[in-house]
């Protein structure tokens, strides 16, 4: 991660971290993640929602791994070991999205952003925070606090 | 200023906690004068430090208590109860305030003129007594200006003003307040009490941070003169107090109390205050540092010729020492625990009226902090368990011939890695026989079970949710919540509770403790190709069950058990439990890891056991916390985390509770009473084959040798309270005597004063099933067959061992009573636990209905009874409803009714009376029969 010498957010601009899943390309706001790391062995963790692949070791912290295509109602991937995480802070605990790839962190001017448009499902709109139009295609920002929020009604969807 | 305050409340609390125990100790030792000293000092500097911080409210009433305190330090006013009680409750009073400055940052309002003027007639009532002293020009300059309390006021006010004065500030800013006032103090009573030279000056001069010019000096003498004005001191001594020239000679009287300077010495800071978060933080990254080190020495193994393996041998000595000692920095004197324990105690003996003295023992021995946090609420209990419950009054005590004072104990000490806790009394002790009682009454256990149980057993039911032993609720404890929780919190965190008591002679509980939870014992377990932790405090046993060890699992119904011993052990499976998919297609042999939650003993079967491992115990993280059965995680060696599970909530998940409940056959809650399934001992008989016997209709099961066994006239006996019991096998066999060193289990069965002993070669379970009514009697000695936990069961006809032992005429009679056919309509626990097996003891046959519907359904099926016992007497929906159902049943019009009224009677219960009355109102029936 190179994005100390960039500008903060500054309310003007928003920094995403860019990534992909599945094909489509989704924005985590860059002050939100603390990390990037390589695939990493994952320890599954029985009973736990579809959604939780296990839990991993960031340098001697618990990281629970969720991972983005379930959340995202998506297909799995085929190579389950090759998801690379992106690592983000909740409530004093460590959270992996497991993704496919990640990009550059891109600084978009806040007029630019839009919202969610109404056609997208309800399952994706809640969990992201409009969009931004990029030159080859669309930005979805995820909103991390929902992402991770795996309330028993979400478990049934 | 924030952050002042903030320091200010932590150093307050400490502080109070030290205080609580030290106004104990001086209320005993009034005369020690390092006791009082240290007292004054603590009360000081709060109050010091409030007048630094405007902190008004708490001022005043540190204020009132120090001048009470410093009274006594004087010498001026002697120690008494009501003194120091309005000291405790100042303390009280602070502690609250200090907590809502805590949660809200500002001085709460209220009035504490009440206590303040408590303090204050206190502080006056020898003066008045003795003759008064007018400050007349005749007392000493220290008597006419009011006493040190006021120099020390004064001194305190110049600080306040100093504080808004900003050159002046400027000037003290560098130097600690107490340390200035102290100065300050120290220089105005020497010269009021001893007249001499101005020590103001140089006292002043020490403090500040430059040279004192002289318009500073007489500023600062202004300030004094005006404060000490304030304070109502006389206009004549205050200024010879304060001038510069030397006062009148000083008087010799009054050269004697020792200059307070040497008593309080600067104490050099030992110890610096540290935020728990970065303790936590530096605890997480010396784990990482131990499990890379782990990493590297797994690595290095293979080439001990590395250039790197001295190295980190040094490293891994490090690292071991640098664990060490973070955990030290964790550990915390178990005293930090008891600190209020004196206090409370004292509280507690005025309260009761009893005169009790509390022993401690171990107060250095260290625990982890978070321990120390989780052990003060059960200790606090037990204390007020054996304050109020353990120790008899003072007149009782004189009566048993101990002495009158009470004495509780309480020590700690280090045994192997864990604490152990001592909490005893010398007090009456735990009767079984009233817990018996007690259990009963409160549905915790049956008749028949509270007398199976041996003493040490019944003991151990104070620990049942509900239990309470104390014949009246106090305020102090006997709620009937109490041992429960407090076995509960102390397993929470992975320790044990046991209990010892005589009776007469005292109770003594004995907790055992880890040392810290943040690391503990673990045992490592695969299932599925999953590794998990167990933490090795709830596992008791390992049992290997494979074809080999003759050890096998057993299925009823689908639910796993197995055969351990003495009895059926419920199995849990960890793969069907999560979820699994096992990895081979047949897995070859299990283990059996045996674990126990409460009183409750379960069995977890898994593919492997490794190792005991020391674990750095993590939180589950948030969205995995609904799962119950996990308590923590772990990161072990090889850097992989792992799940640990938690037996209470493996057990709660897997509904073996139920299970357990229904093994332990606990007294049927009312609502369950409805069906009336019959509780069935299940046995083995000397040839092995399951049999049944009612429960009810057992009186007592004892346990008896076979050398015991001796024959008398052809039958097989064995002495038994004082009389010899014929005892028969349950298999129809005559027992017969043998040198077996094995204690059997013995069934005995009463009838008016006559025993017969049933013997059994194992009991095996106890179920509550429904028996069919028309059971196929294939033999002797059996009323017919039913399905136990899927195996063909006979149940034993008992009074076909009657009639064969004490002949004919006797069981004839036993016969025309037993064939006595009774019907209890009553929804309350009672009939279920007591009136029913009373009336089958005593012969009957009797069937229990909870509702008016049941009983009418009964009588819908052509059932015929020859008593009806029914609540018939008051005007309840319950009444109604029965006189309802009895108007449709035609059939039993002409069956007698006899009375229950359950509510109305007082609470006594007389067993024979029932009997009396229900065999009288069939006396006439038997006559016409």
């Amino acid at each position: 991660m190179t994005n100390a010498s960039l500008p903060m957010d500054d309310g003007a601009r928003c920094g995403l971290v860019s990534v992909r899943v599945n094909g489509q390309a989704f924005g985590v706001p860059v002050l939100q993640v603390q990390d990037v790391i390589a695939p990493t062995p994952i320890n599954r963790v029985p009973l736990a929602p579809p959604e939780v692949a296990g839990s991993l070791n960031l340098r001697g912290r618990i990281v629970t791994a969720v991972d983005m295509r379930r959340r995202l109602g998506m297909p799995d991937r085929e190579t389950p070991q090759a998801a690379m995480s992106v690592i983000v802070e909740r409530g004093g605990e460590l959270y992996a999205l497991l993704i496919d790839d990640v990009g550059d962190v891109l600084w978009l001017s806040q007029a630019e952003h839009e919202p969610n448009p109404v056609t997208l499902t309800a399952a994706w709109r809640d969990l992201c925070d409009g969009l931004y139009r990029l030159e080859r295609e669309l930005l979805l920002v995820l909103n991390v606090e929902r992402v991770l929020s795996l309330t028993p009604a979400s478990l049934a969807a | 200023m924030d952050d002042l305050v903030g320091e200010f409340i932590a150093e307050t609390r400490e502080g109070l906690e030290a205080l609580d125990s030290e106004l104990v100790r001086f209320e005993q030792h009034p005369d020690d004068p390092e006791i009082l000293g240290g007292v004054f000092r603590l009360i000081h500097t709060i109050k010091g430090t409030c007048g630094f911080l405007g902190l008004m409210r708490l001022q005043t009433v540190a204020h009132a208590a120090e001048n009470v305190l410093g009274a006594f330090r004087d010498g001026s006013l002697s120690v008494s109860v009501e003194a120091v009680s309005a000291v405790l409750e100042t303390v009280d009073l602070i502690r609250g305030i200090i907590d809502a400055l805590a949660r809200t940052g500002a001085e709460p309002a209220g009035d504490d003129s009440r206590l303040i003027g408590r303090l204050e007639a206190v502080f006056a009532a020898p003066t008045a007594a003795a003759p008064v002293k007018a400050p007349s020009a005749g007392a000493t300059l220290v008597e006419r200006l009011g006493g040190d309390a006021t120099l020390d006021a004064a001194a305190e006010v110049l600080l306040a003003r100093i504080a808004s004065d900003p050159a002046l500030l400027a000037l003290f800013e560098a130097t600690d307040p107490d340390v200035f006032q102290g100065a300050v103090r120290d220089a105005l009573c020497t010269r009021a009490r001893s007249g001499g030279p101005d020590l103001l000056a140089d006292a002043l001069g020490r403090c500040a941070s430059a040279p004192l010019s002289a318009a500073c000096l007489a500023t600062l003498r202004a300030h004094l003169a005006a404060a000490l004005g304030d304070l109502d001191a006389p206009q004549d001594a205050v200024t010879a107090l304060l001038s510069a020239a030397a006062p009148a000679p000083p008087k010799p009287a009054d050269a004697s109390p020792a200059a307070p300077t040497a008593a309080e010495p600067e104490a050099a800071a030992q110890t610096i205050r540290v935020n728990v978060d970065s303790l936590e933080h530096l605890m997480t990254v010396v784990s990482e540092l131990v499990l890379i080190r782990n990493q590297l020495i797994q690595t290095l193994r293979a080439q001990p010729e590395s250039p790197f393996a001295a190295p980190l041998n040094r490293l891994n000595q490090v690292t071991s020492e640098l664990q060490e000692g973070v955990m030290t920095t964790r550990m915390q004197p178990i005293a930090g625990a008891w600190a209020k324990m004196p206090r409370l105690v004292r509280d507690l003996s005025r309260d009761l009226g009893k005169k009790i003295d509390l022993v401690q023992h171990g107060q250095e021995t260290e625990l982890d902090r978070q321990v120390l946090e989780l052990i003060k609420d059960p200790l606090t209990h037990m204390i007020r368990n054996a304050a109020d419950h353990g120790l008899e009054t003072p007149a009782e005590r004189r009566a048993a011939g101990k002495s009158e004072t009470g004495r509780i104990t309480l020590s700690a000490r280090h045994e192997g890695g864990a604490i152990i806790i001592e909490v005893g009394d010398d007090g009456r002790g735990l009767s079984p026989a009233r817990i018996r009682s007690k259990a009963v009454t409160s549905g915790i256990a049956t008749v028949a079970q509270a007398e199976a149980m041996s003493d040490a057993e019944a003991l151990q039911l104070i620990f049942r949710a509900g239990f309470s032993t104390a014949a009246q609720v106090t305020a102090v404890s006997g709620r009937g919540v109490g041992m429960d929780v407090v076995r509960t919190n102390i397993e929470r965190i992975g320790g044990a509770i046991e209990l010892n008591s005589a009776e007469g002679a005292g109770t003594q509980f004995t907790i055992r403790i880890p040392l810290t939870l943040s690391i503990v014992q673990a045992l490592i377990v695969e299932c599925c190709g999953i590794r998990f932790a167990m933490p090795q405090s709830g596992v008791v046993e390992l049992v290997s069950a494979n074809d080999s060890s003759n050890r096998s699992i057993e299925y009823i119904n689908g639910a796993a058990v197995l055969r351990l011993r003495d009895r059926l052990l419920p199995l849990i499976s960890l793969q069907t439990l999560l979820g699994l998919q096992p990895r081979d297609a047949r897995r070859g042999d299990a283990c059996i890891v045996v674990a126990e939650v409460g009183a409750f003993t379960f069995g977890v079967i898994v593919d492997r056991v490794f190792d005991t491992e020391e674990i750095v115990v993590k939180p589950v993280s948030g969205i995995l916390r609904h799962l119950r059965i996990y308590s923590g995680a772990t990161i072990v060696g090889d850097g992989s985390v792992i799940m640990i599970l938690d037996f209470k909530g493996m057990s709660a998940e897997a509904g073996v509770d139920q299970v357990a409940a229904a093994v332990q056959a606990r007294a049927p809650a009312a609502d369950t009473v409805a069906g009336v399934p019959e509780a069935l001992l299940v046995f083995k008989t000397a040839q092995g084959a399951p049999k049944a016997a009612r429960l009810a209709s057992v009186a007592r099961i004892e346990e008896v040798r076979l050398e015991d066994v001796e024959i008398v006239d052809g039958r097989t006996v064995v002495q038994y309270r004082g009389g010899l019991m014929p005892i028969v096998g349950a298999d129809g066999a005559n027992a017969q005597p043998a040198t077996e060193a094995r204690a059997k289990p013995l069934l005995v069965y009463a009838r008016d004063d006559r025993h017969i002993g049933l013997l059994v070669d194992e009991i095996v379970d106890i179920v509550e099933i429904h028996v069919a009514t028309s059971l196929a009697a294939n033999g002797a000695g059996s009323l017919g067959s039913l399905t136990v936990a899927g195996r063909a069961t006979e149940l034993v006809d008992i009074g076909h061992f009657w009639r064969r032992i004490f002949g004919e005429a006797v069981a004839a009679q036993e016969a025309a009573k037993q064939s006595r056919r009774l019907l209890v309509v009553d929804q309350s626990p009672f009939c279920a636990l007591l009136l029913k097996p009373l009336l089958a003891r005593a012969g009957y046959d009797v069937t229990l209905c909870a509702t008016p519907e049941d009983a009418l359904a009964l009588h819908a099926a052509g059932d015929a009874f020859d008593l009806i016992m029914a609540d018939i007497s008051t005007q309840t929906a319950h009444a109604q409803r029965l006189a309802s159902a009895f108007r449709q049943a035609n059939r039993w019009r002409d069956t007698p009714l006899v009375q229950l009224a359950l509510g109305a009677a007082g609470g006594t219960f007389d067993g024979a009376g029932v009997i009396a009355a229900v065999s009288e109102t069939l006396q006439p029936m038997k006559g016409a029969a």
